[in-house]
C-alpha cells in the first residue's frame, strides 16, 4: 500500500509542479515584455543565459542552517550557498543551492528572506513541494488532515506544520546530494528588482563590481554609464567518446559459442567542461583640474573620488572649493577585468545503440540463406542506456566509463555503434546533446569446409 | 596410517598459527582502514552502535582527517563527503583549542523503526536509539556526557551504513520503539 500511494503522490505532485505551473509561468513571463522576468527568458521558457552577467558564487556562514545532534551540539549542514547573474536592466536573479533554499524556507525570519522577499516563480510552498514531494507518503499527510499535498507545503512555510514529521528520513541527505551535485533547480529563481544595493542581494555584490544605480539615487552626480565592455562569453569543447568492442579478439556468433563468452564492449566518454568568460566593469572616478575652465566643478563628498588630479598633473586632495568650480570637472574611466570561470559539466544520461550494418543483414538473408537455408536475422540491434553523473577529472574534464561484458550476438557480420546523450548543463549553460560514433567491430561466423585429402 | 610430527616442527606450526592469528586482528586496527570488516557491520545495530562511537570519540592530537577517515569507513559515500568537509573543519577548530579528547561508550541500542526510503530508493532503512556516554562533555555541547541518540542506518549492497543523527524534530515521529 505504502510504494503506491508514495509513487502516486511523486508523480502527481511533481508532474503537477513542472508540468502545469512552473513551465506556464516561465513561458508566459517570457512572452510578457513588462515582466521582469522577460528580459532572460526564451519564449519557451528556458532561460537565455546569455542575456545574464554571471556575478559568481557566494559563500555565507549561516547559523540558520545548523542542526542540533544529540549532546546539545550544533552543526552546520554548511554555507549558504547562492549563483547571482545580472539581468540587462539591473536586476539581479539569485540561484540558492537546494539545501540554502530549503533551509531558507524553514527559517524565513532568521535567514533574512523574509525581509527583503524577491520576486519568485511559483511560491515557496510549491518550490518546497517540488523538493521534497518525492520523499512525502500522502498516507502520512493523510493522517495529519490534509487530501492536497500543497496545502501541506503551504502550512509548512506559515509555520503551522513541521515538515520532519513527514518527510522521509533520507531526504536530508538527498538534499545535501543534490547540492554537492552542483544540482541547482533552475526554476527555483529569486528574482532582486532593482539590485543596486549589494546589501539586500543574498551574499551581496562581487568586490569592485558596479551594478547600475537605482533609479534616484544618483545623489546630483552624473550617472555613470554601465561600462562599454565585452559581453559574456560562453566557449567548450565538444564531448568525445571512444571506444567499442574490446574482448575477445574475435568474438563468434553466440551459436558456436560454447561458453557463452559473448563480447565486450566498452565505453568512455569525455565532457570538456563550459569556460565563462565575464569582465567586470570597474570604474574609477577622479576630480581633475581643466586649464580651459569648462568644468561643472566636483561635488562632495570627497571620498567619493578614487583620485583628485591639480593643475600640476599631482594628486592632491579634495576640498570643498572645488564644488561648483568651473576649473574643475569630474571624469569617470571604466576598466573592464576579464574573470574566467571553469563549470565542469555532468552527463546527465546516454544510450548506446549497437547495430547490424545493412550489408551484413543483406549478407545474412541472401548469401547466408543460400548456403544454410532458414538462416534470418535473430537479434540484429541492441540499446544500452546509461545514467550520469561521470566523475570530475583532471581540467575539469568529467569523464565517464561504462564496460557491457558479454553480450551475446547471434547475427554474424559487421556492428557499427553510436552513442547518444545529454549533459546536465552547468549555471551558465544549457545541457549539451551529443550524437557520436564508434568504431564499428565484426562478429565471426565459423564456416566448416570439408577439403578431400589429397 | 601413521603420521609423525616432530616436537620443533609442532611448535613451529603453532607459532606461525599464533602469529596469523593476531597480525589478522590487529592490522585492521593499527590502519583503520579495515574497520568495516573489523567489526563487522552486517546488522544495523551493529552499524548504529560503531557509528555513533566513531563519531563521539575524539583525540585531538589524531587531527580532523583520521576522525573522518574513521567515520567514512562506517558511512555512505555521500554522508563521508559531509563529514569530512562540512563537519569536521567546523568541529576540529574548538577540538584543537580545547585539546579534546574523549572517549566514548555506546550502550543498550533500541530498534526504534524502519522507514521506507523516498525519492525512488528502496533501500533498507533502519532507526536505532542508543545511549550514550561520554568520558568528558564535548566543547561545543550543553555538558550533558550521558544522553540518549537516535541514529539513522542503511543498508547498502551487502552492508549497514552509519548514516546520521536524527533531528529533534524528526523523533517526534517515531515514538516508543521495540528492544
Amino acid at each position: 500500500m505504502k510504494t503506491p500511494s508514495r509513487f502516486l503522490l511523486g508523480l502527481l505532485v511533481v508532474c503537477l509542479i513542472l508540468v502545469i505551473l512552473v513551465h506556464p509561468i516561465l513561458s508566459v513571463l517570457a512572452q510578457d515584455d513588462e515582466s521582469a522576468w522577460g528580459e532572460f527568458l526564451n519564449p519557451d521558457g528556458s532561460i537565455n543565459w546569455a542575456n545574464l552577467t554571471y556575478l559568481g558564487e557566494a559563500s555565507e556562514p549561516a547559523d540558520w542552517m545548523s542542526i542540533d545532534l544529540p549532546g546539545g551540539i550544533q552543526v552546520p549542514l554548511g554555507d549558504a550557498v547562492y549563483n547571482r547573474y545580472l539581468t540587462p536592466n539591473g536586476n539581479v536573479l539569485v540561484l540558492p543551492s537546494p539545501v540554502t533554499l530549503f533551509m531558507t524556507f524553514l527559517n524565513p525570519e532568521q535567514s533574512g528572506f523574509a525581509a527583503n522577499m524577491p520576486e519568485m516563480l511559483g511560491s515557496g510552498h510549491s518550490v518546497l513541494a517540488m523538493l521534497a514531494a518525492d520523499y512525502v507518503d500522502v498516507a502520512d499527510l493523510q493522517a495529519l488532515g490534509y487530501i492536497d499535498p500543497a496545502e501541506f507545503f503551504r502550512a509548512v512555510i506559515e509555520g503551522r506544520e513541521n515538515i520532519w514529521s513527514v518527510v522521509s528520513p533520507n531526504f536530508l541527505i538527498e538534499l545535501t546530494r543534490m547540492t554537492l551535485d552542483a544540482g541547482y533547480l533552475v526554476t527555483a529563481l529569486w528574482l532582486y528588482l532593482n539590485g543596486g544595493d549589494c546589501t539586500a542581494i543574498p551574499g551581496g555584490c562581487p568586490p569592485g563590481f558596479g551594478l547600475p544605480p537605482t533609479p534616484g539615487d544618483s545623489g546630483g552626480d552624473p550617472t555613470p554609464q554601465p561600462a562599454a565592455c565585452p559581453a559574456p562569453s560562453i566557449s567548450f569543447s565538444d564531448v568525445s567518446a571512444t571506444g567499442g568492442q574490446t574482448e575477445p579478439l574475435k568474438p563468434v556468433v553466440v551459436g558456436q559459442d560454447p561458453e557463452r563468452r559473448g563480447a565486450d564492449v566498452e565505453v568512455r566518454i569525455a565532457i570538456p567542461p563550459v569556460i565563462f568568460t565575464w569582465y567586470e566593469a570597474r570604474q574609477t572616478r577622479s576630480c581633475e583640474y581643466v586649464t580651459s575652465g569648462t568644468g561643472s566643478g566636483c561635488p562632495g563628498p570627497g571620498n567619493r573620488y578614487d583620485r583628485v588630479i591639480g593643475a600640476n598633473g599631482d594628486r592632491t586632495s579634495w576640498n570643498s572649493s572645488m564644488e561648483n568650480n568651473s576649473n574643475w570637472d569630474v571624469d569617470t574611466e571604466t576598466e573592464c577585468i576579464e574573470h574566467v570561470e571553469v563549470f565542469p559539466d555532468y552527463l546527465d544520461f546516454a544510450s548506446l545503440s549497437i547495430n547490424l550494418s545493412g550489408e551484413s543483414r543483406n549478407w545474412i538473408l541472401t548469401d547466408l540463406a543460400q548456403t544454410y537455408p532458414g538462416a534470418h536475422l535473430k537479434r540484429p540491434d541492441w540499446n544500452f542506456a546509461f545514467q550520469g553523473p561521470g566523475s570530475l577529472g583532471g581540467a575539469d574534464v568529467v569523464s565517464f566509463f561504462q564496460l557491457i561484458p558479454n553480450i551475446q550476438f547471434a547475427d554474424p557480420g559487421v556492428y557499427t555503434l553510436r552513442l547518444n546523450g545529454r549533459t546536465t548543463g552547468t549555471l551558465v549553460s544549457s545541457p549539451r546533446p551529443f550524437d557520436l560514433p564508434l568504431n564499428p567491430f565484426q562478429v565471426d561466423l565459423l564456416r566448416v569446409t570439408l577439403i578431400e585429402a589429397p | 596410517m601413521e603420521i609423525t610430527f616432530s616436537r620443533r616442527l609442532f611448535f613451529i606450526i603453532l607459532l606461525l598459527l599464533l602469529i596469523a592469528t593476531t597480525a589478522a586482528l590487529l592490522i585492521p586496527r593499527l590502519t583503520g582502514k579495515s574497520l568495516v570488516q573489523a567489526v563487522g557491520l552486517d546488522t544495523g545495530q551493529s552499524a548504529a552502535l560503531a557509528g555513533v562511537q566513531a563519531f563521539y570519540a575524539v583525540d585531538y592530537t589524531t587531527g580532523p582527517d583520521r576522525w573522518a577517515a574513521r567515520l567514512c569507513a562506517l558511512s555512505t559515500q555521500m554522508v563521508c563527503e559531509l563529514y569530512q568537509n562540512t563537519f569536521a573543519p567546523f568541529l576540529w577548530t574548538k577540538f584543537i583549542t580545547a585539546k579534546t579528547i574523549v572517549t566514548a561508550e555506546v550502550t543498550n541500542p533500541i530498534l526504534v523503526a524502519e522507514p521506507a526510503a523516498g525519492g525512488g530508493s528502496d533501500a533498507p532503512m533502519q532507526i536505532w536509539q542508543v545511549a550514550v556516554t561520554l568520558s568528558a562533555p564535548w566543547p561545543q555541547g550543553d555538558g550533558q556526557t550521558s544522553f540518549p541518540a537516535h541514529v539513522l542506518v542503511v543498508r547498502e549492497g551487502e552492508q549497514w551504513k552509519f548514516e546520521r543523527f536524527l533531528l529533534k524534530d524528526e523523533l517526534a515521529r517515531y515514538s516508543g520503539g521495540e528492544q
